[in-house]
């Protein structure tokens, strides 16, 4: 019913994992440059096999990209006016090597964000958010939704497997391949969002009834993991970036768009 | 605390859910509030929880005396008073029937989830994990602290949701039918919180279709029927009047009269008596060997899950076979089970039915001659009426006959009436009927059930004790996991006690009960009271 608790590298502060993640992020479309991008990518893809969360990560990154990238190959790669290096054109098709430049850049600019963002929601634990948002006295129903946001997916799975399993162990045969899948589907469907709007309703009460969403004060019994190390890291990470854009976007004799 | 309610109505009904009930419940007093389904008892408990009428609009006409403060609803909606669920808690604290739908989901582990109305409650830091560690350790909770609170047993989840409502010490503490699905062991350990609670102090109200039990620690005790009290007063007094109400509760095998009754006979000798119906051949089983997958994580997660969850089960289920199988919470009974339907496959071993290996088979191939009881209702009904969901998948094309299949299975659970309600909005012993038709329907060749007397009054627990009689009765091998061995005793013949994941008793009810129940207890599993008594000189 409830998701696995993620592959997270042990002992990292959520706020570390954020601050890494924004740095990456920003600088990465700061520079805005394909080969830069390509090249964080890469790096990206091979520090989470390493520690396992590839696997979870780069599937789910795909699902968002690869329609993207298609939609950019289609409106960048094949109809980018301001092109001028024509490679091969057909009728209203120009295909030019600014516009694929373009949709490669713009393509594997967003691929770093979606991968970084992804591989935090994915790495961070629910609990040390809860607590990291009780410890700065935010109000707790804030940290339930963004909870149940990272929490939410590999929820309705378990249920949509429970009720797979009670339909199968009444009968239902699904087929192989694509069409027996999405007969499974529609099955599954209506039975479950019903179910979790019921569970929706009886969880708020429970929660309720156990004193949550009180007004006062809220404590934390886990202790979020953190380092005097990580506490640096965090500040320089901040500061770097800081620095970095100034320098970038700044006037003066730092020239952007060098790599470019 | 002090309760005088008039009535309560959930919103759009006409007639109100409860009415007329005097709740008072001192200091070190426990109270039993006891009922069949549909009594009002969970209506009246999420009452006493505070959470309702709250969001859900319904109209209290009450007075509740809490903490030295007197609370007034009257049923109009803007006058009253609102609660903050945070306080009410610590004042009445409450555990619902559902362990599962209480989980805060936020808590990764059971430590975090037994302090969550600690930490609700804006307790410090220090003396949080003091009270987390007594009170696991009080219903044997320590082993379990690191555990993720989703994995563990029914059982499990139950007194861990137990634990957390206790670490509260609070004034109150309100349970839904605290020891459903709870082993020896598991009982035992709730019922002496629930003592410690009492000798500190704390009032408790149980809230329960049985009369025995964790009922024997209620001194007042007070009749529920149709939403009104019927009878109230010291338990010994009100116990009388159950009977004379005939009211569907269940009776205390300890001080019940029990009518002479002599064992059951085996089974008449079926078609299919030779070959089993069903058969487990050496089963192997454990978590983690099933989806292996060729990525670094999760070989290595397979490798370190090497305690087996069933070591080798040899068990054969003959047709017209009535067997009861029972163990402590996490012997491996349901994993057993899943297997006689394909749900679980075993890593070694085999399964058949009606003589036919089922590896390689869908398990809706496999439900053409099996069907399975789930343990939680809830994950068994997915249809919008009762009577849709017991017409699922039957394997009857004409509508006509179809339609005269479920009639047939909603009489006999009693459901006739509820043909067009939906599934979800019945009491839960009404669910587990539900659920029960709809195994009924499909008249197996095998039938299992987990924990089905679970949440039953005892209207259920009599028709599910017919249907038990009837199935076998046409020939099916049924199969009934349970720590009820009082009902077990009265209607299966053939006892399997499973401890660690192996067999380690099967035979003939009584043989297995006079060779290993000589000290009233075995394996985690309690013998029943009947049998007890019997055997008193």
């Amino acid at each position: 019913m409830l998701p696995d608790s993620p592959a997270a590298p042990g002992g990292l502060n959520p706020l570390t994992l954020l601050s890494a993640a924004v740095v990456i992020a920003v600088t990465t479309t700061a520079i805005n440059s394909w080969a830069v991008s390509a090249a964080v990518l890469l790096l990206l893809a091979a520090l989470l096999s390493l520690n396992g969360l590839g696997r979870k990560v780069l599937p789910a990154a795909a699902v968002i990209m690869v329609p993207f990238w298609l939609s950019l190959l289609l409106t960048h790669g094949l109809f980018f006016h301001e092109g001028r290096t024509i490679l091969w054109t057909a009728g209203p098709v120009r295909v030019t090597a600014e516009g694929l430049e373009f949709a490669a850049g713009m393509g594997l600019r967003t691929a770093v964000f979606v991968v970084v963002f992804l591989a935090f929601s994915f790495s961070v634990r629910p609990a040390d958010l809860m607590a990291l948002l009780s410890k700065y006295r935010l109000p707790p129903q804030l940290g339930f939704v963004l909870c149940s946001t990272l929490t939410i997916a590999p929820a309705v799975s378990g249920r949509a497997r429970r009720i797979a399993q009670a339909q199968q162990s009444r009968g239902l045969v699904t087929g192989p391949g694509a069409g027996g899948r999405l007969r499974a589907v529609r099955q599954q469907a209506v039975p479950l969002v019903m179910a979790l709007l019921h569970e929706a309703g009886s969880r708020a009460d429970s929660l309720e009834a156990r004193g949550f969403g009180g007004r006062g004060p809220r404590t934390s019994y886990r202790e979020v993991p953190d380092s005097p190390a990580q506490r640096i890291f965090r500040w320089l990470a901040v500061a770097a970036l800081a620095v970095f854009l100034a320098l970038w976007f700044g006037p003066g004799w730092f020239t952007p768009g060098g790599v470019r | 605390m002090r309760l005088s309610l008039e009535t309560f109505y959930y919103p759009g009904e006409d007639r109100p859910t409860v009415q007329g009930i005097e709740l008072d419940v001192g200091a070190g007093e426990c109270v039993l509030v006891a009922g069949g389904s549909g009594s009002g008892k969970s209506t009246l408990a999420r009452i006493l929880a505070g959470v309702l009428p709250g969001r859900h609009n319904g109209e209290l006409t009450a007075r509740f005396e809490v903490a030295g403060e007197n609370l007034v609803f009257s049923g109009t909606g803007s006058v009253n008073p609102r609660v903050n669920p945070a306080v009410w808690n610590r004042n009445i604290a409450y555990v619902g029937q559902v362990p599962s739908a209480q989980l805060s989901t936020v808590a990764a582990t059971v430590a975090e989830e037994i302090a969550f109305a600690l930490e609700n409650a804006g307790m410090e830091h220090a003396l949080m994990k003091q009270r987390v560690r007594i009170t696991a350790s009080a219903l044997g909770l320590t082993e379990l602290l690191e555990r993720k609170p989703f994995e563990l047993s029914g059982g499990e989840q139950r007194r861990m949701i137990i634990a957390s409502a206790a670490a509260l010490n609070p004034a109150t503490l309100v349970l839904d039918e605290p020891m459903a699905g709870l082993d020896a062991d598991a009982r035992r350990a709730v019922e002496n919180v629930i003592g410690s609670l009492l000798d500190r102090g704390a009032g408790v109200v149980l809230l329960s279709p049985e009369l025995g039990g964790a009922g024997r620690l209620a001194g007042q005790m007070l009749l529920l029927d149709g939403g009104k009290m019927v009878a109230s007063g010291p338990r010994q007094a009100v116990l009388t009047s159950a009977w004379a109400a005939r009211l569907p509760v269940i009776p205390d095998p300890l001080d019940a009269p029990e009518p002479a009754e002599t064992m059951l006979q085996p089974p008449c000798p079926a078609p299919h008596a030779r070959t089993p119906a069903a058969a487990l051949g050496g089963v192997v089983y454990r978590y983690g060997t099933q989806r292996r997958r060729p990525f670094l994580a999760s070989r290595k997660r397979a490798k370190t899950s090497a305690q087996a969850v069933l070591d080798g089960v040899d068990l054969a289920l003959g047709a017209g076979e009535r067997v009861a199988i029972a163990g402590a919470n996490g012997a491996g009974k349901t994993t057993l089970l899943r297997h006689l339907n394909g749900l679980a496959r075993p890593e070694s071993g085999t399964v058949r039915i009606l003589d036919r290996d089922i590896a390689g088979q869908s398990v809706g191939a496999v439900s053409a001659h099996v069907s399975y009881l789930f343990q939680d209702p809830q994950d068994q009904l997915f249809e919008r009426t009762v009577a849709r969901e017991v017409g699922y998948g039957l394997p009857e094309l004409d509508p006509a006959a179809r339609e005269a299949v479920v009639k047939e299975a909603l009489r006999r659970c009693g459901l006739a009436e509820l043909a067009g309600a939906h599934p979800y909005e019945l009491p839960a012993s009404a669910q587990r009927l539900v659920a029960l038709a709809t195994v009924l329907a499909r008249r197996p060749a095998v039938l299992v059930m987990d924990e089905p007397t679970v949440a039953m009054d005892r209207d259920g627990l009599d028709r599910l004790a017919d249907a038990i009689s009837q199935e076998a009765a046409r020939g099916a091998a049924v199969a009934i996991v349970t720590h009820d061995l009082d009902f077990a005793y009265r209607h299966c013949h053939r006892l399997v006690l499973l401890s660690g994941g192996r067999i380690v008793a099967d035979g003939p009810f009584s043989r297995v009960l006079a060779h290993h129940f000589a000290g009233g207890e075995a394996f985690g599993v309690q013998a029943p009271a009947a049998w007890l008594r019997r055997r008193e000189p």
